[in-house]
């Protein structure tokens, strides 16, 4: 059976232009949610996978 | 995957593929919230009977792998404007454009999954109503994959003669039937017959994939030699060598015209990789990281220990010779070089030339006019009038411009 392994980690996108060096948010995504929540940003989760 | 703090999904796409900038734009739409599957779903909850958000949202289902959805959503989209009179909308990774009901009726019949059996009276129906949709040759492009590899022989067979008499010409048509032919180990005449068409179709510019379908069907014939000379050892070193100087080119285009210098020097390094002992690959990244204020890294791979490296090479500290003094660099070494080309080849009357070049950018006068008379020396006719000029304007230089 392949095994399949998912990873993801969390980004808070900025409103203003993505360009402008990103922060990576280090903590839990229901913390990444709540931050976004206060900030008015949005959650950037990027999953990848080994099959 | 992007999500608000609502902790509800904005939109989400799959896969990435450089270069950055694009994958970024994709991104910056997410944020900005622009034909996001959250916006679209809020745009057709307001109204259900806009044709160019409902056709989004179809598509927006279809890239989530959500069949039945982007199938009802196109559905949707035939009964609002069944004349193709609402807008059009322009396939990125094609450029073809078309009105939102031809392309829903086209995503209707192909399907969203290539694997499907496509409902061949469907596509007939399709042509007869679009006779001169550029859609057709995407459809036939998407039944070539199931017929190549998922229908019985049998169906391949009434399939792709019909395929290949509506497009003669097209390589994909005759790469995808050869390949059907290669994976059911026949009939090889006809195999042949394909690859000997698609060999003169690509001859120029000949594709790994295409080539390795023609050698297959060699095989079937037991032609090994053929085979090897399609898609052998000497068919790689080619293609190696032409994406090296592809890469180079590139790069030197970019260098010249005010480009990304940082890639441009990327470009050449992987040249580098793929020919390391080329004097051509090394000579030309050297210009780079010249251009690029690198000069100890221009030594490192194209310096004096290079020229050690071809002492014995007349050809080689020659043109080492020429790249320097061109560079007004390393013109110490050059000099080195350049005379020991004159005396590994005494005749090579270009080779004083580049003697001369060199002794001009040292400002030793006298020395470039010595050269350069032995250069016009050794000229064959043909070539004494330019060397004749050029000497002459070493002995008469035009006064400097103040």
């Amino acid at each position: 059976m392949k095994k399949l392994t998912i990873l993801f980690v969390v980004l808070v996108l900025a409103s203003v232009a993505f360009a402008q060096n990103p922060m990576w948010f280090k903590g839990t995504l229901d913390g990444a949610i709540a931050k976004a929540k206060v900030d008015h940003k949005l959650v950037l989760i990027d999953f990848y996978s080994y099959t | 995957m992007t999500i608000g703090g609502d902790g509800a999904e904005v939109d989400w796409t799959v896969g990435y593929d450089p270069p950055a900038e694009t994958f970024q734009a994709t991104l910056q739409k997410m944020v900005d919230g622009v034909d996001t599957f959250k916006a679209l779903s809020a745009a057709y909850a307001k109204n259900p009977k806009d044709t160019a958000t409902v056709f989004k949202l179809a598509r927006k289902y279809g890239d989530r792998y959500d069949t039945p959805s982007s199938v009802a959503k196109y559905k949707e989209v035939l009964a609002l404007d069944p004349q193709g009179k609402a807008g059009t909308y322009t396939r990125e990774y094609t450029g073809i454009t078309a009105t939102y009901t031809e392309f829903a009726s086209f995503y209707l019949l192909t399907g969203d999954s290539p694997m499907a059996k496509p409902d061949m009276a469907a596509v007939k129906a399709f042509i007869a109503k679009y006779p001169k949709s550029p859609l057709i040759k995407s459809a036939y492009e998407n039944m070539a994959y199931y017929y190549g590899y998922q229908a019985t022989k049998e169906e391949a067979a009434a399939f792709f003669p019909e395929y290949l008499a509506k497009y003669p010409n097209d390589p994909a048509a005759l790469e995808s039937w050869l390949n059907r032919i290669v994976q059911d180990k026949g009939p090889a005449d006809k195999g042949l017959e394909l690859a000997a068409k698609l060999e003169e179709l690509t001859k120029f510019n000949p594709r790994p994939s295409i080539n390795r379908a023609l050698a297959q069907a060699y095989l079937l014939k037991n032609d090994k030699a053929k085979a090897d000379k399609l898609y052998g050892k000497g068919f790689i070193e080619n293609k190696v060598s032409s994406f090296g100087y592809e890469l180079i080119g590139w790069a030197s285009y970019q260098a010249q015209n005010g480009g990304d210098l940082e890639t441009a020097i990327k470009m050449g390094e992987t040249a580098l990789k793929l020919e390391p002992d080329s004097a051509y690959f090394l000579g030309q990244v050297a210009g780079l990281y010249v251009k690029a204020n690198q000069l100890p890294k221009a030594l490192q791979i194209y310096g004096p220990a290079y020229a050690r490296k071809n002492e014995k090479d007349g050809t080689a500290l020659y043109e080492y010779a020429g790249f320097w003094a061109r560079q007004e660099k390393n013109l110490d070494d050059a000099l080195v070089a350049a005379k020991k080309a004159v005396a590994l080849v005494p005749t090579g009357y270009y080779i004083y030339n580049t003697l001369s070049l060199v002794y001009q950018k040292m400002k030793n006068m006298p020395e470039a006019i010595k050269a350069a008379e032995k250069a016009l020396e050794l000229a064959p006719d043909t070539a004494k009038t330019f060397y004749k000029q050029a000497l002459d304007k070493l002995k008469n230089p035009a006064p400097e411009k103040k």
